[in-house]
């Protein structure tokens, strides 16, 4: 990401000098830095030039940040940041399933702004970037959204996880009938970037498919001796 | 022609008066009909002399088939007879005997019910004997007291030789036969009237629990049809009335949603741009100010989040409460606080899963920073779940306790801005057990510490 490779962010925003501030710190973090104050200028802009990412405010006046992700995400696969002001769970579902990578609350921090941008790049170049079409998950008769974060049992009764537990299962959804070893889990589930902190880990298997377990009856997590884990059932992507 | 008349809109007044008046004309008609259709009583009344005829064996002009003759050593005492004395001076007097070697017993006859009733009463009333008394009076000098009677009796002369001739009458009373056939008739009619009275109670509850039905549910926040107009004209009334104010309450909700979300850009924003302009400020600065600006974003979200919860909408689904509290729990111990499970009791309620996580989170979460260690037990009483957290603070005074749930209130001792948050805390706790039909409850517990209590309805 240097030299004339550099990554090309789009930022829209109505507010001006917000849009100037995190352009100057994203520039100078080696980012190529487009600026646009609507949804028809940012249309102007990408007709001219291609670009990576799109940072997205939803509060704007005129046409809104989420209509604007919608016909975004249809016409092209660039990434898509939403911030919001509103930073309410429903907001950041909505987002989401307009089709936006990423959900951010203002106040956006400028190191968090970093993060986020840096994984869904790393997302989008790994090929992983439909995960907006189908966000449910099904196996043995569970459901599990990722977007809603809401996780259904057979008898369609709503489990609620912890969050470390929710990003475990999702790790193993996404990669399932697949021996798993701690490490590949505490990356795929906390990101590269985290703390290893190996024990938690354990303690968080053993209590999800004790949850697992407890509204469902049949064996869905196995221990592979001194491999790691599996997760044993079928999984179809809706 | 009744049924598509009830069709039209018509007031409770009219359905009630309808219904009432229907029901009286229809019984008062059928009452008449019985007094001016039914035969009169055909049996003719016996007189003293003919009852006299009938002791010494002779033959009366009517009536006299009805009649069971024999001699009994003693004097008969039939049961539910009643003596007549009027009879028995006048019978004995034609008998030509003393009046007691006379006695005349007045009995019930055949026995059904509306006889037990009338048992106690003399069919010889006062009034009867009034005049007979009178007539004694009047004729008994000239022998000619000569008193009538109806129904059942039973007569006995003493004879020369010490025995006793009895005479014994059995015929219902013809006034008991009408009695039996009037009582019979309002019997009937009540049973008549009950379907009329079912149908017409039931389309008159009918919208009315609509109605309250769909007002308990705008109470509740939550999403509501609007009530279709339907029924009597009142109430059809009240339904436009609760319709238009759900239409108000709804504008006014997403007005002060819109002006919410407006606030919130406002102040955020700004705080967005603080956080950049402090990336080139040294390090200690950073710190600072980072901190100052998450402080000021708590308390903005936590004011939208009081705000946004009232008038939010309530998805209801089903959720497994244990889980949910085990998930927040679990949540705190990941975070390095002191929580804990102590007892969990499966538990299904139907819910809000993002307000009630907050609920939870929310208690278990002031145990955990004002009591050191929160622990948790789940238990179902009677169809509700119930949470209770305990932990090992000070606990409160009764002063806070009564005050806790109110909005910005702040227990004294807890200003503290590190600890204090803004008072909203269990104000979002206590609207969002409201809106699950549940509640909840403070209280110091005797071992030291406070429990907090959490009541959610339908624990399965």
């Amino acid at each position: 990401m240097s030299g004339e490779d550099r990554t090309r962010v789009l930022l829209v925003d109505d507010d001006k000098s917000l849009r100037r501030l995190i352009g100057e710190f994203l520039e100078a973090h080696g980012f190529e830095v487009l600026e646009a104050d609507s949804g028809p200028s940012m249309r102007m802009v990408l007709e001219k030039q291609a670009v990576d990412l799109v940072v997205l405010d939803v509060m704007m006046p005129g046409e809104d940040g989420l209509s604007i992700a919608r016909t975004l995400s249809a016409q092209s696969d660039v990434a898509i940041i939403m911030i919001s002001a509103l930073g309410s769970e429903t907001d950041r579902i909505i987002g989401l399933e307009v089709g936006a990578d990423d959900y951010l609350p203002k106040p956006v921090s400028p190191r968090e702004l970093l993060a986020r941008i840096r994984a869904v790049l790393r997302r989008q170049q790994s090929g992983e970037k439909e995960q907006t079409n189908g966000s449910v998950y099904a196996f043995d008769g569970w459901e599990l959204d990722i977007i809603r974060r809401i996780l259904r049992d057979p008898e369609n009764i709503l489990i609620t996880l912890s969050e470390g537990e929710f990003s475990l299962l999702r790790a193993f959804v996404e990669r399932p009938q697949r021996v798993l070893t701690r490490d590949q889990l505490l990356e795929y589930a906390r990101g590269p970037d985290s703390d290893s902190f190996d024990r938690a880990i354990d303690t968080q298997i053993s209590r999800l498919r004790r949850k697992l377990s407890s509204r469902g009856g049949t064996e869905l997590i196995r221990t592979i001796r001194s491999e790691g884990y599996m997760f044993l059932p079928r999984v179809i992507r809706k | 022609m009744m049924l598509s008349s009830l069709r039209k809109p018509r007031s409770i007044f009219a359905y009630t008066l309808l219904l009432v008046m229907g029901v009286v004309i229809a019984v008062s008609l059928g009452s008449i009909g019985l007094i001016m259709l039914r035969p009169p009583p055909n049996s003719p009344p016996i007189s003293a002399y003919e009852v006299a005829r009938l002791v010494q064996g002779k033959v009366i002009a009517a009536g006299g088939d009805k009649v069971h003759r024999f001699t009994a050593n003693s004097v008969p005492t039939p049961a539910n007879g009643e003596r007549n004395s009027l009879m028995e001076i006048a019978v004995s007097s034609y008998l030509h005997q003393a009046p007691g070697d006379v006695r005349f017993f007045q009995t019930i006859g055949e026995s059904s019910w509306s006889n037990s009733i009338r048992s106690s009463l003399s069919r010889y009333g006062p009034r009867i004997q009034r005049y007979y008394r009178h007539e004694l009076e009047l004729y008994g000098p000239e022998g000619q007291f000569n008193p009538r009677f109806l129904g059942s009796f039973t007569v006995a002369a003493r004879q020369p030789d010490g025995r006793w001739r009895v005479v014994e009458r059995n015929d219902a009373d013809p006034f008991q036969d009408w009695q039996q056939a009037t009582v019979n008739w309002i019997m009937a009619s009540v049973l008549l009237a009950f379907p009329f009275a079912l149908l017409f109670s039931r389309r008159l509850a009918k919208p009315i629990r609509a109605f309250a039905h769909a007002a308990e549910r705008i109470g509740r926040n939550q999403l509501v049809e609007p009530v279709k107009p339907q029924g009597p004209s009142e109430i059809r009334l009240a339904a436009e009335a609760l319709n238009d104010m759900q239409a108000r309450l709804q504008r006014f909700i997403s007005e002060r949603t819109s002006v919410v979300g407006a606030i919130a850009h406002d102040l955020r924003t700004p705080l967005s741009r603080l956080h950049f302009h402090l990336e080139s400020a040294p390090d200690e600065l950073k710190s600072k100010v980072a901190a100052e600006i998450a402080e000021m974003e708590a308390m903005i979200a936590a004011t939208l989040e009081f705000v946004q919860n009232e008038g939010r909408r309530q998805p209801s689904e089903p959720i497994d409460l244990s889980l949910l509290v085990e998930g927040v729990v679990d949540d705190l111990t990941d975070l390095g606080h002191q929580a804990e499970l102590v007892e969990g009791t499966n538990a299904v309620v139907r819910g809000d899963p993002v307000l009630l996580k907050r609920l939870f989170a929310n208690l278990i979460m002031n145990a955990v920073t004002y009591g050191n260690r929160a622990q948790v037990w789940i238990a179902k009483e009677n169809g509700t779940a119930i949470v209770d957290i305990a932990d090992e603070g000070p606990g409160l005074s009764e002063e806070d306790i009564r005050r806790a749930f109110e909005p910005f209130y702040r227990a004294e001792g807890s200003r503290n801005r590190s600890t204090g948050g803004i008072g909203l805390g269990l104000a979002i706790v206590q609207s969002a057990a409201h809106a699950h039909g549940g509640g909840v409850t403070l209280s110091n517990r005797p071992e030291g510490g406070l429990r907090a209590r959490g009541t959610l309805p339908g624990g399965q």
